[in-house]
Order: structure tokens, then C-alpha cells, then sequence
């Protein structure tokens, strides 16, 4: 240590600290002239100041210190050059990056062709020749599928058979195979010897004259088509293609193949055998694909063709993937402008050149562009060819090009070949890691513009074993859960049309109208709240019953599903049998597609729903009975005598004359309308099965779906029985808009944990047993019926037209009242008095007045709609029976015993669906006089009196008292109680009216729950998803519709929804906020109280419990979260308190439909009120037990049947799936296209089966234990009108000043929205946040935009959403705004941002 | 007087030392970018005099006017001396100048002679 230490101290000529000092003070920074002049001068400056201080800029030494500088900066600069050229990163010479890829072993491509197939559409030749019928076809063009010749196909076969030689006639290929799915053929045109190897032709695609040439076609089975390798002697190659769907396919017929660019050839000599020889073609733009080299002697015939090494990665002269033995070789290196520089072996490994080579090579265009069907018809190329007898004569073929071509490319770009180069290297030419599959095709297929690789599985997978995809991506799966729920939620939707010119509005009455009575959820209306509207309504809306309808087979069978029907209730009828006709207004229901239910008149309990199939001659018999097949089809035989009792009701879906002239009247008077349809008789101007428009004035838009006005013609705007809603907005004076509104209910599944839809097939897939199949949600017979509803009526079982007895329409039995001793049994002994519902349902016999007096309604003589009277029920206490005010029943004896005798009915106008105060203020009702044991009219006076008056109502009789009495009444208010008095006499309604609709009493009693099984599964079809406005798709849900197995539009049970879900079942769902900041739903699950029948509860502030009026169960407040109650009354006068309890429960308030939270006051704790929460909400369904106070937790099971579809299967013996999801470059500019040439079709992405082909190549490069499945990328639109109705937006800008117009800035938003969803700046399923879009735009237009903001087009929808949109996992956005999509405004304010 | 100014000059010098101070380097300085045409200096275009540009333009008031800014201009950017006058004479193809100037500090006068011939350039 010591010793060097001293040795450099003493003996160094410069210690190396001296010389880091000297470098210590010298600036190695400087690079450029300014800072190496400065450095110098302070150099100066510090070391030599007693010598210099002239520094001024003329002096002659500062003249020399920057003529330094100035050299300091140029070797500098070419110091950094070259440095920066020696990497792949900074280089920027193309001939470095080359080199520096070579290194790699990445040969960067050349330009690629676009190169295609042309379909011959005639042909003609010079030689005599003539057909089968002597017919000569010299100089004559032959049309391949020629309409107008019969022969064409014959004439065509033959010219080409003549130019074929003996050994390859048509129908004896030279090979044949398939590509793409469709059988190939290769034909040969025997060429003569020596012609043009190449036919050249030209095209003007987008407005550029390009070269193209038809080359020498051939192909590899199951791959791809190729040119071959020039050879005077070659034939020329045709191809025949054969896709099966017959001659005028696009894709059957024969075809050539042509390239676009020129064929030339250099001949060089090589005397001197030299190892590695280099030889350079120095002609730009030679192509990728397109390049021959072969020996040939002095007159021209080849000796060898020499064989091109693969342009891969790990292909080299030395070692490369050509045959053993195979020695003929050359490699290429690419220089600049597409030139290239030939290799050729150093005689070890293949042989050295010597002799004369000739080169053929193509030059090509070198960019990318698309060639279009029409841009390619009528190309025109002779071929010279010898015939059998060498007689020499030329066929001319006219081409056209069936399918776009946009497989064409440019010189591979640095970029491209700096991001490309290192991947490739990286993965050695082979796929194993994540990151291998992700970037090697690249270097594989210039057709990937994006690509993603996904590891879907893992090992473990017996062979043996069909391979489990629990994903149901690739398998069919069936899978159970058992915390399903089902329920109804309302959905309308909402379009548009523009009637002008090109759409009038009988155009869309007749083809768009049509198509829209077809959206699944208006038809789910019309089956269920439709329905059920009416029947609130009407009680008998679809009861057919009283019309006294009876099936006739025919031909004459005991049992069979054609026929007629006959009636006795109408007119002609007169009360024998007579033909049924459904114009006659009664019958109208009796329709194609409605269901009829049939009963056995003998045994009432015997019942068949059947569907009308079709109906001829409005059900009238064309030849009398002796007619051959009656007029009626049924969906299923029917036997003799069987009478309907109910009809369901389907929406018709084409209008009828007077109806398109009403709607048509009403979108040409441009006011806003609705369309209603009635599925019933409502009044002698409005029929059953009818549509009808509510005009402006009668229509009430915003209010929910009620038929109490339906067709109601009076000034006011109180009708809200329309379907759908056409509201009316002006254009201009050419055109006028209709935003339509389509009433709807849909139907949803969902799973509380167990089960997420993924890959829901809502559309027929084929699956692997090749049939159409979709997916389907079944109810399984594990879980109950719903509580239902059983019905009671009042029955004539003696006919004589007066009842006598209580039938029940479910089981038909019978019970004869006594007194105030009921007897009607209930389904169970074990049903309390608190499990049913007792309801009253009846019009008592009144008659409509319609404002008139007595005597007219009288003669009118036509019945009120029926009401429903509620009564309470309670265990029998022993109160004396006339003194109850409930019906009681009896402990564990299954029946309800006693009823009170009156009950109360209150009443207004719209109650019995009319006012029913005749003019004189009495109420005019029928009823049986028990002493003349005839139906007598009485009248009902305010005062209390109600006496009959005979028969026929004239003839007052003060000994008749009525039934009907009046409480109280208000005439004027057309109110009051009416009091349903002496149920003790047993004497109920049974009274006919003059339209022959018999009306009679019914008691409803309505079950809580139920213990029995379902009797079969119920099947639901999936038919969507529930997407979130973001674009989130909840896949703990799917929407359902009712199973259509012949997808006729017309479910195989339109009731099923019904039939597991109760009228009063309902579900709970509550709002929470997830991790990401969104808000979801999902089931509330808690303490439920459901006092639903209550007058009152009552909270016992001591033991804090809640007790019903009259239950004798209390329930503790601490269990609680929810509560319902019938009346918002119950609310504010029972559960609202001062005494701090209750607090955080949620009360559901039946007639209102709205939840409300109890929280206390901000000011006093102890105030506890009820405040409105849409947190909350509550639904018509029915699932597993959402109530933890129910004593056993009941489960909903269901299955969901999966089906994948069959294009995708999954080799068993793998053990990793790789799955691909690419974005093609072809169907990119299909996209492209799409968005830029209007009337283009949305292009339908590739097949999986398609892109397996495509991508065939990579399986020789993947692990051998993996297996590789591809599907293609999507595009979801956005903002304009193609994108789902929820992803429509439009923009509103605020611009800053004049100097730009509007129209300009409206162009560079829109680009600037373009370029911004670019798929380049995208990769799979990423989130779009409106905020980066605009920050972008308003960089883009900086200084000319002030503000620019989004807005949904969704009439639903509100400034705020779209603000940010989820995509699927598989898809990419597309942008399909329009310039009328934006929108410049002065300002933002409210009335911008709606 | 100690010597201020300490320069550098190899004009008309075969050897060293080629130290110039004072006056004779102010006054070489100045005849330095005098005879410098504009835009001939490497990095600095705006360095020179454009004087050597108007020698074949024509002998009137206009060009006069410009070779007397441009004398101002040179002279202006030394900050030892201060002009006191110009005085030029025009021949054919040829410029004459007369510079009266006073050096900082000292206040001493002298005269510049500037000489612009075609065809050849002066250093």
C-alpha cells in the first residue's frame, strides 16, 4: 500500500488524482456550441486572466475559441448519432434499425399485396366449338348462372373442358380440398408454352389507378391459397369453389387468383463460385410474398428453382425448417425502399450459386386500402391455350370480385418493427409464458391489429374426461341454486320515427308499427298488469262462461282439435244453439292466438287450456255442417260439448283497416296521441279486440297504466290506457318526429349468492347436437305454489236460473249455505283466520244509469262493473252471530264458518266503474224476490228505504225490502255507503242483464301461502342482462320471458308468471355503494312485519313491541327492518312517534307504492318520522325467504340450463386453454367502413371457426399441452342512433368565440371523438370516463371551446350518466356520433343541461 | 499607464509574441469585425460589416446612408471607445472611411481608417 502509494507520489510522471482534477475542472457537459464557448471562456477566465482579457466578440482569439466550439458541437453531435444508432430504441436510419433487428433475428416485412380471388362471370373463346345441342359457341360469351340460358352452365363447362387438358376435365381436379369451410378444386388451363406467366389488368380503387395481375393460382388444403413459382412451362391455375347454397352464391363457381402490383425479372450471371455470395436488387417496392430465384441454362429453362428460407425468426441459411437434403437455398435481407439483397449459403450448408439465375419479383403498391366489389367488375384477361389437338386459341375471361379485399399492407414502419424485433426475440420463436402468447402472433399475421391472450384452465384433466368449463364459455352446463327470486319490474321503452317523404305514416303503420307490437316486454304487459288491470276493473273481462259457448268438433268426432263453436246468448241466437261468430261483438275474443279455457259441463272440475290456432271465415261454417273441416283449429283435441269459461288474450300485432286509417288520421293531424288496445268489451263503442287511439285531449300521459277511463271520449285528460305513447316534436316542414313510448313489464331472475350469469346465450346458438337451442331458467316442482286466490261463486245448481249454492271454480265442489252458517272449507285444517283474506266481489245486481233516470235505466237494463268489499275475518269468540262483524273461522276445522250479516260498501263514481245514481238519486239494482221467486228491479233510496217494483220496475211493492240499503249518500258527489244487508237469508246474486252477461256473488279467499308443490317447472327463456347506465353488467341477474318453444311470439303459458308468483308476494331490495364508487341493488334481507290488512297497529312502548289490531302476536321492534302497511295512515298516525322508537325501520306503504325510513328529527331524537327513501324499493315477486322472522327459511330453487354454442369445443386432453380475443385488421376496416360509407351493415365480427382458420399457423409454434381458441373482439357503440337506446348521447358545446364556425368546430369535436376511441389507444374492456374524453377535446380545440358537456338521448336518462361506460371483458368502443350529435350552445344552464 | 486592455492578434505577425493591449487592440478589435463580411463567422451570422456587400452598388445617398449606419452600428458594440464622427469617400468599387472616435477611459481621440476595396478583402 505504502509502496504504490510512495512509487506514484514520488515517481509518477501524473498521479491520477492530479489527472481527475484536471478533468474535474473541465465541463463535460458541454455539447453544443453555446455552453462549450462558455466553458472555454471561464476556463480562460480562471486560469489565464494576467494574460487576456479581450472578450469581446471580435476580438481574433474568442474568434478561435468558437471556431472550437463550433468543431466540439459537430463531433459531438455525430458522436451521439452514431451512438444512438447502435440501438434499436433511438435509431433512426432505416438501414440501422434493419441491422439492429437482423441482430435479433427479426427480418423486418416488405410491403404486402392485396391479393383475392376473382370470380369468373363469363367466358368466351376463338375456338370453333359447339355445345351439346349443335349450338356454336365460337366468340360467344358463356354467363356462369345465366337466367336467360338454360344451357349456360353445359356451354360454360364446355369451353373450359376444352381448354383443360385430357387428364384434368372438370368434375377430375388436379387437387381438391377445403379453404374456409367451402370445397376447392383446382383446375389447369392448358397455357400455351411460353405465353405470360402473369395477366395484367388495372383498377381504379378509391380513385387510384392501380396494377393487378391474375397469377398461376394454387392451394394448401385446409389453409390458404398461393401463387406458384413462375415457370414458362406452367399451366395457369382456376379454381373451382363450391359453398353448397347454389350457382348464384357468391362463393360457388369458378375463380382465379389475382395480386396487385408488376412482375419483373433480373437475370444475373455468377461465374465465380463464391461462398456467401451477396447479390442486391436494387428496385423499390418489391413485396413480401413475392419473390423466385432459379437457375436457368442460356435459353431460358429453368434447372432448379432454389427455395426462399422462411422469413422467421430462427431461419437461417445454417439452420432453417426446409426438408433435409434440400440445399438449393437463399435468404433475404430487406434494404431501403423495399429493395432486398439476396443471401446465398457458404457451401456447407447448401450449395453455392453458379451459372446464370434468373429473379422474378413483384412490386406492389405498398399501402393499405380496401378493393370493393364494385370497384372490380368486368376485368378482362386472355389466356392463349392449346385445345386437345394443339390447336392454338385464345379464351377471354371477364372476373369480378365478390368479397372485399383489405388484406393489403404497408412497409413495415420503424415503430412497428422496434416494438416487434424484441418481442419476437423474446420469445424464441415459440409460445410458453403469458407474455409469449401475447406478442408472438404479431410476428406471425400482419392481419392482428389487437390481440389479447387469456390462460383459461389448468392441467389436470383426464382425457377420458370431457373437460369442465365452469364458466359455460365452451360447455353446455346446468347448474341449481337455491336463493332464486322472481319478480316483475315495469320497463317501458322508448324509440323514435321520423315521418317525412321516405317514411310516411302508413310505411310505419305497416312495417315499423308491427315490429314494435313484437318487444317482449309490451307483450309481458299485455299478459300480466294489462290483464290484471282489466280484471281489477271488470271482474269478468275474460270470463266466458255466461256467453254459453260450447265446442263442435268437425269432421264429427267425439274428441278433436278442428271445429266450430256454437252460442245461445247472442241476437240471432235467441237462446238455441246457434254457429258462433267472432265478429259479433260478444265473441270478438274468441281470436288467433288467445287461449280458451274448456270445462266439462258434467264434471266442472274437468278443464283444458287450448290455443286458437286459426280461425276461418270468422268461425262461420262455409257449406253448413256438412262443411269438411270446421273453421276452428285448436292447439290440442277438444272433447264434444265442452264450454269455455275463460279466454287470455294476445296482442294482436297487425292493425286492421279502420284502425291504420285511425292512426294514420292521427300522426298526419301531428298531435300527440296514444294507441290503446282492449282485450275486452268495454262499451258499445268500443269492441273487444280492438285498437284504439286516445286523441290528445283525453290523454293522460304521465299517469301509470288504468283502464277506469278507457276509451272515454270527454275533453279531459284523464285516459292512461294507452300501450303506447306517441308525443310529438317538429323538424321542419318536410319532417316531424314521434317519440314513441311502449308500456312494459319484464321479468327478472336473480340470484341472491349462489349463481352469476356469465356468457348468457340470449339468442339460439347452435349447440353441439346441432339444434337450435338457448338458454333456459327453470322453476323446479321443489318449490310451492304461490299463495293464491280461490274463488267462491254464487251457482245455479238447479237450473233455474236462480243460485242456490257456493261453487268453487278451482274444485268444483258445493256448498249450500245456512243462515249465517257458511261452511265453506278451506284448503287446510291447519289455516288460521289470519292466513286468508276474505273479499266480497260483486256488482249486487246494480244497473248502469248512465245519468239517466230510472225508468231509462230500467230499459237499458245493463249491469255495473263489479267492486270488491274486504271482511275482515277472526277466530270464532263467541259473539253472537248477528252481532260479528267478521267472518269467522274455526279452529282447526278447516272451513270458514259463520259471515256477518251485512257488510258495508263504500262507494264513488269510479267504484263500480260508473256513477250509479240514477237522475232521480236512487240506485237501481236486481234482485230475487225469495217470495215470487222471480228477479225483480228495486230501488235503493238515499233516505234508507229499498223496496222491489216488479219485474218490471213500475210496481212499487213496500213487502219486498231489498238487500241493497243505503248507509249514507251523496248524490252530487256520486258517493256514499251502501250496506250489503240479510246475508243470513242466503238469498245472493244470480240476475241476468239485457246483454246477456250474468252476474253473480262471489267470495274470494285468498291464501297467504302455500304448502303444495308446483305441479310442473316453469321455464323461462333468458332474453338479456341488466346492464347499469355505466355500462356494468349485474350478472347476479338475467332477464326472463315466458318459454316460446316455436318462438311464434306467443308463449307456450302466458299466465306462468302467476302461477308461481302471488298478487301479493313481494320482494326487497335495497341500494348500497360498492368498493368502485357505483351504486348497485341487491335483496334486503330481515325482520319483515307485513300488517297488510291492518286498520291499526299499535306499538307497546314498554315491552317495544308492535301489536296489529287485532293479532294476538306481538312482534319485537329490535327484530325489525321492514314493515308494510296497507295505508299511508297506519304510517303517520300508528308508527310515527315521540318516543324515539321505531328509529332506521323501513315502512312499505302499499297504495302508495313508496318506502319510507323512520328516522328521528335533526331537532328532537324522540321525533321519529317517516321520510320517502328511494334507497328502498319493493317489487311484485316472490323468492327464497327474505324474512328472518319466518320460522323456517323457505329457498326458491331453480336451474339455469347453459347451452354454449358449437363452434367452440374443447380438446379434452390439454391442460391449458389459451383463448385469444383479437381485433383483425380486416374487420377493423369492415368497421371502418361501416362508419364511413352509409348504408353500410354493422359487420358481423368473425366466427371463432373463422379465425381458428386464420390463425392455424400458431398452433405449430404453441406448447404442445396447450390448445388455442379464438374469439373476436367486439365493438360497443356509442352516442349515436345505432348504439343501445342507453348508450345514446349527444354533446353540447360552448364556444368561446366567432373566429371558427360552428359547423368547423362541430367537425373537430367529432374527430377529436374519433381519434380520442381510436383502437389504438383502447385495449380490451377499459373503462370510459367522459372527463378524459373532454379534457381531450378541449386540447384539441384549445381557445376555441369553452365547455363541452354530454348528454343522454335516453328520455330516461339525465345529465350525469354516460359520464362513464363499462364495456364487456371482450369489447372495444366505437364512437358512432354524428355531427348532429353536436350541438352549440351559448351557455350551460338547466335548460341546456336537459 | 499601466496596461488595461490584454489582447490576442497573429495579424501581420509571423511570430510571438502576438500580445496586443490597449488602443491597438481596440482599434484591431474594431478593424476585425470591419473586415469580417457579414455572415462569414461561424455560429454568428449577424457578426461583419455589410459594407463589403455594397461596394458595386451605386455611389449615392442611399448606400452612403447604409455604410454609415453600419459603421455606427460596429462602432456602437465596442464599448472602449465612443464615436465622435464618420467621414466617407466613395470611388469606384471602393469605400473610404474616416472614424473619429474617443477611447474609455482617457477621453483620448483618434481616427480610424477604414479601406473597402473590391475585389479584394482586407484582415
Amino acid at each position: 500500500m505504502a509502496y504504490s502509494e510512495r512509487q506514484n507520489n514520488l515517481f509518477a510522471a501524473e498521479d491520477w488524482k492530479v489527472a481527475y482534477k484536471a478533468f474535474n475542472e473541465v465541463d463535460f457537459t458541454s455539447y453544443d456550441f453555446d455552453t462549450i464557448r462558455l466553458s472555454m471562456v471561464n476556463y480562460i477566465k480562471a486560469n489565464f486572466p494576467e494574460n487576456f482579457n479581450d472578450y469581446i466578440e471580435s476580438s481574433e482569439f474568442i474568434a478561435i475559441i468558437e471556431l472550437l466550439a463550433y468543431l466540439a458541437q459537430a463531433l459531438a453531435f455525430r458522436m451521439d448519432l452514431n451512438s444512438r444508432e447502435n440501438f434499436l430504441e433511438t435509431a433512426e436510419r432505416r438501414d440501422s434499425v434493419f441491422k439492429l433487428a437482423r441482430m435479433l433475428g427479426y427480418n423486418p416485412r416488405r410491403n404486402v399485396p392485396a391479393s383475392g380471388l376473382l370470380k369468373v362471370t363469363s367466358i368466351s373463346t376463338d375456338e370453333p366449338i359447339v355445345d351439346s345441342l349443335g349450338t356454336n359457341l365460337s366468340n360467344t360469351p358463356v354467363f356462369w348462372d345465366d337466367v336467360n340460358n338454360p344451357e349456360s352452365y353445359e356451354q360454360f363447362i364446355t369451353i373450359l373442358n376444352s381448354a383443360f387438358s385430357n387428364t384434368n376435365r372438370f368434375t377430375n381436379p388436379y387437387k381438391s380440398g377445403t379453404i374456409q369451410n367451402i370445397k376447392t378444386e383446382l383446375y389447369r388451363i392448358n397455357k400455351q408454352i411460353n405465353s405470360n406467366q402473369q395477366f395484367p389488368f388495372s383498377l381504379n380503387v378509391n380513385g387510384v389507378n392501380r396494377s393487378f395481375e391474375v397469377v398461376d393460382g394454387d392451394f394448401v388444403d385446409n389453409n390458404f391459397f398461393f401463387e406458384r413459382h413462375p415457370d414458362p412451362l406452367n399451366d395457369l391455375g382456376l379454381f373451382y369453389r363450391n359453398d353448397g347454397l347454389g350457382l348464384d352464391s357468391n362463393n360457388t363457381g369458378f375463380f382465379m387468383l389475382f395480386k396487385q402490383g408488376t412482375t419483373s425479372s433480373v437475370d444475373f450471371n455468377f461465374t465465380a463460385p463464391i461462398p456467401n455470395r451477396i447479390q442486391d436488387v436494387e428496385v423499390s417496392g418489391i413485396n413480401e410474398t413475392d419473390f423466385w430465384v432459379q437457375e436457368i441454362n442460356p435459353s431460358g429453362s429453368i434447372i432448379n428453382k432454389w427455395s426462399k428460407i422462411p422469413n422467421t425468426v430462427g431461419q437461417t441459411l445454417n439452420f432453417n425448417s426446409q426438408a433435409f437434403g434440400s440445399r438449393n437455398l437463399f435468404a433475404l435481407e430487406n434494404l431501403n425502399n423495399d429493395a432486398v439483397r439476396i443471401k446465398f449459403p457458404d457451401g456447407n450448408f447448401g450449395n453455392v450459386p453458379t451459372g446464370i439465375f434468373r429473379v422474378f419479383f413483384r412490386t406492389s403498391d405498398g399501402v393499405s386500402y380496401s378493393i370493393q366489389p364494385e370497384e372490380a367488375r368486368n376485368v378482362t384477361v386472355t389466356v392463349p391455350y392449346e385445345n386437345k389437338t394443339g390447336g392454338k386459341y385464345n379464351l377471354t375471361f371477364t372476373l369480378a370480385l365478390q368479397n372485399a379485399v383489405t388484406n393489403s399492407l404497408p412497409t413495415e414502419s420503424l415503430a412497428s418493427i422496434k416494438s416487434r424485433a424484441p418481442q419476437t426475440y423474446y420469445t424464441q420463436n415459440r409460445m410458453v409464458s403469458a407474455q409469449d402468447y401475447n406478442v408472438f402472433p404479431f410476428s406471425q399475421s400482419s392481419n392482428i391489429r389487437k390481440l389479447k391472450a387469456v390462460n383459461k384452465t389448468h392441467a389436470g384433466h383426464s382425457r377420458y374426461i370431457d373437460i369442465n368449463d365452469p364458466t359455460g364459455t365452451f360447455q353446455s352446463i346446468d347448474l341449481y341454486a337455491d336463493d332464486g327470486i322472481l319478480y316483475k319490474d315495469s320497463a317501458s321503452t322508448n324509440t323514435f320515427t321520423i315521418i317525412n317523404q321516405n317514411n310516411t305514416a302508413d310505411n310505419f303503420i305497416t312495417n315499423i308499427l308491427p315490429e314494435l307490437l313484437k318487444e317482449q316486454s309490451l307483450n309481458n304487459f299485455n299478459y300480466e298488469s294489462q290483464r290484471k288491470a282489466w280484471i281489477n276493473y271488470k271482474g269478468n273481462s275474460f270470463d266466458l262462461e255466461s256467453l254459453d259457448i260450447t265446442w263442435r268438433p268437425l269432421p264429427v268426432a267425439p274428441t278433436s282439435s278442428t271445429g266450430y263453436i256454437t252460442e245461445t246468448t247472442s241476437v240471432s241466437a235467441a237462446g238455441s244453439e246457434n254457429v258462433l261468430t267472432n265478429q259479433y261483438f260478444s265473441f270478438r275474443q274468441l281470436q288467433e292466438n288467445n287461449f280458451i279455457k274448456w270445462f266439462n259441463p258434467d264434471n266442472i272440475s274437468e278443464y283444458k287450456w287450448t290455443r286458437i290456432i286459426n280461425v276461418d271465415n270468422a268461425g262461420l261454417l262455409t257449406s253448413g255442417l256438412s262443411t269438411a273441416v270446421g273453421p276452428w283449429t285448436l292447439s290440442d283435441n277438444v272433447p264434444d260439448g265442452w264450454k269455455a269459461q275463460e279466454v287470455i288474450v294476445t296482442l294482436r300485432k297487425r292493425l286492421t283497416n279502420p284502425e291504420v286509417i285511425d292512426v294514420r288520421t292521427a300522426m298526419e293531424s301531428k298531435k300527440t296521441f296514444g294507441l290503446g288496445y282492449a282485450p275486452t268489451l268495454v262499451s258499445t263503442s268500443l269492441y273487444g279486440d280492438t285498437w284504439y287511439v286516445i286523441e290528445n285531449e283525453n290523454l293522460d300521459k304521465t299517469s301509470a297504466y288504468s283502464v277506469v277511463n278507457a276509451g272515454k271520449e270527454t275533453g279531459s285528460p284523464i285516459d292512461s290506457s294507452w300501450i303506447l305513447l306517441f308525443e310529438y316534436e317538429a323538424i321542419d316542414e318536410n319532417n316531424y318526429k314521434y317519440n314513441i313510448t311502449l308500456r312494459g313489464d319484464r321479468y327478472i331472475v336473480q340470484s341472491n349468492n349462489n349463481m352469476k350469469f356469465f356468457n348468457i346465450s340470449n339468442v339460439k346458438v347452435v349447440d353441439s347436437n346441432n339444434k337450435a337451442a338457448s338458454d333456459i331458467i327453470s322453476i323446479t316442482t321443489f318449490n310451492n305454489k304461490p299463495g293464491d286466490t280461490e274463488r267462491w261463486t254464487w251457482y245455479d245448481t238447479g237450473s233455474n236460473n236462480i243460485g242456490d249454492a257456493w261453487y268453487s271454480t278451482e274444485t268444483a265442489a258445493l256448498v249450500y249455505p245456512v243462515d249465517y252458517a257458511l261452511e265453506i272449507p278451506l284448503r287446510s285444517r291447519e289455516t288460521k283466520w289470519y292466513d286468508i283474506r276474505f273479499k266480497w266481489q260483486s256488482n249486487f245486481g246494480i244497473l248502469r244509469p248512465n245519468g239517466q233516470d230510472v225508468a231509462n235505466t230500467i230499459v237499458q237494463d245493463i249491469l255495473v262493473n263489479d267492486a270488491r268489499v274486504e271482511v275482515s275475518t277472526y277466530f270464532d269468540d263467541g259473539t253472537a252471530a248477528a252481532l260479528t262483524p267478521n267472518v269467522t273461522i274455526a279452529n282447526n276445522l278447516g272451513r270458514i264458518n259463520r259471515i256477518p250479516s251485512n257488510i258495508t260498501i263504500p262507494f264513488n263514481n269510479v267504484t263500480f266503474g260508473y256513477n250509479i245514481y240514477t237522475s232521480n238519486g236512487n240506485v237501481v239494482y236486481k234482485q230475487l224476490n225469495s217470495g215470487t221467486n222471480q228477479v225483480e228491479i228495486y230501488q235503493a233510496n238515499i233516505d234508507g228505504n229499498t223496496y222491489s217494483y216488479g219485474v218490471t220496475g213500475t210496481l212499487y211493492n213496500a213487502s219486498a225490502v231489498g238487500s241493497l240499503v243505503f248507509s249514507d249518500g251523496n248524490v252530487s258527489a256520486e258517493s256514499g255507503n251502501l250496506i250489503y244487508a240479510n246475508l243470513d237469508d242466503n238469498n245472493y246474486l244470480y240476475v241476468t242483464d239485457s246483454t246477456g252477461q250474468r252476474s253473480v256473488d262471489s267470495i274470494l279467499i285468498e291464501y297467504n301461502d302455500s304448502t303444495e308443490r308446483l305441479n310442473d317447472e316453469i321455464d323461462w327463456h333468458i332474453v338479456g342482462t341488466i346492464k347499469q347506465p355505466d355500462g356494468y353488467t349485474d350478472n347476479s341477474k338475467a332477464i326472463v320471458a315466458p318459454l316460446d318453444s316455436d318462438n311464434d311470439l306467443v308463449p307456450d303459458r302466458p299466465l306462468q308468471y302467476d302461477e308461481f308468483v302471488g298478487e301479493n308476494n313481494l320482494v326487497y331490495f335495497e341500494e348500497y355503494t360498492d368498493f368502485d364508487g357505483y351504486t348497485y341493488d341487491q335483496l334486503s334481507i330481515g325482520g319483515i312485519a307485513d300488517f297488510r290488512g291492518e286498520t291499526k297497529v299499535v306499538i307497546n312502548y314498554i315491552d317495544e313491541t308492535l301489536v296489529p289490531s287485532n293479532a294476538s302476536e306481538p312482534v319485537a321492534i329490535s327484530d325489525l327492518k321492514w314493515i308494510v302497511v296497507d295505508l299511508y295512515s297506519i304510517l303517520t298516525t300508528d308508527l310515527e312517534n315521540d318516543n324515539g322508537i321505531l328509529k332506521g325501520i323501513y315502512v312499505y306503504v302499499v297504495e302508495q307504492d313508496k318506502v319510507y325510513t323512520l328516522l328521528p328529527s335533526s331537532t328532537n331524537a324522540n321525533e321519529v318520522r317517516g321520510i320517502e327513501t328511494q334507497e328502498y324499493y319493493v317489487k311484485n315477486g316472490r323468492g327464497f325467504s327474505q324474512n328472518t322472522l319466518s320460522p323456517q327459511n323457505i329457498p326458491m330453487i331453480f336451474k339455469w340450463q347453459h347451452v354454449a354454442p358449437q363452434d367452440s369445443r374443447v380438446n379434452p386432453s390439454i391442460s391449458n386453454v389459451v383463448e385469444y380475443l383479437v381485433l383483425t385488421e380486416t374487420y377493423n376496416s369492415e368497421i371502418q367502413k361501416y362508419l364511413n360509407v352509409p348504408g353500410t351493415e354493422f359487420p358481423l365480427p368473425p366466427t371463432n371457426d373463422d379465425l381458428a382458420v386464420e390463425f392455424i399457423g400458431l398452433n405449430e409454434y404453441k406448447s404442445a399441452s396447450d390448445t388455442l381458441l379464438f374469439k373476436s373482439a367486439k365493438f360497443k357503440r356509442l352516442f349515436g342512433d345505432d348504439a343501445e337506446p342507453e348508450y345514446r348521447a349527444k354533446f353540447r358545446v360552448v364556444k368561446l368565440n366567432d373566429t371558427v364556425s360552428d359547423n368547423e368546430i362541430k367537425t373537430q369535436v367529432k374527430n377529436a371523438i374519433d381519434e380520442y376511441f381510436d383502437t389504438s389507444n383502447w385495449d380490451f374492456g377499459e373503462t370510459f370516463y367522459f372527463t378524459e374524453l373532454s379534457t381531450y377535446i378541449h386540447n384539441r380545440l384549445r381557445g376555441n371551446i369553452g365547455s363541452i358537456v354530454i348528454l343522454p338521448k335516453n328520455t330516461a336518462g339525465k345529465f350525469g350518466d354516460m359520464f362513464s361506460v363499462r364495456p364487456d371483458p371482450d369489447e372495444l368502443f366505437l364512437s358512432t356520433a354524428k355531427t348532429i350529435d353536436i350541438e352549440i350552445i351559448s351557455n350551460i344552464s338547466n335548460k341546456t343541461l336537459s | 499607464m499601466a496596461v488595461l486592455f490584454k489582447g490576442f492578434s497573429t495579424i501581420n505577425k509571423v511570430r510571438a509574441p502576438y500580445n496586443l493591449f490597449d488602443r491597438d487592440l481596440i482599434k484591431r478589435d474594431l478593424l476585425n469585425e470591419f473586415y469580417t463580411k457579414k455572415g462569414e463567422r461561424v455560429m454568428r451570422p449577424s457578426f461583419g460589416s455589410i459594407i463589403w456587400d455594397l461596394l458595386m452598388d451605386p455611389d449615392d445617398e442611399l448606400v452612403e446612408s447604409d455604410i454609415r449606419d453600419d459603421i455606427e452600428r460596429i462602432v456602437a458594440k465596442e464599448p472602449r471607445v465612443n464615436l465622435q464622427e464618420v467621414i466617407i469617400f466613395q470611388a469606384d468599387h471602393t469605400v473610404r472611411a474616416e472614424v473619429r472616435l474617443t477611447y474609455n477611459p482617457g477621453n483620448d481621440e483618434d481616427i480610424l481608417y477604414l479601406e473597402f476595396v473590391g475585389g479584394e478583402q482586407l484582415g
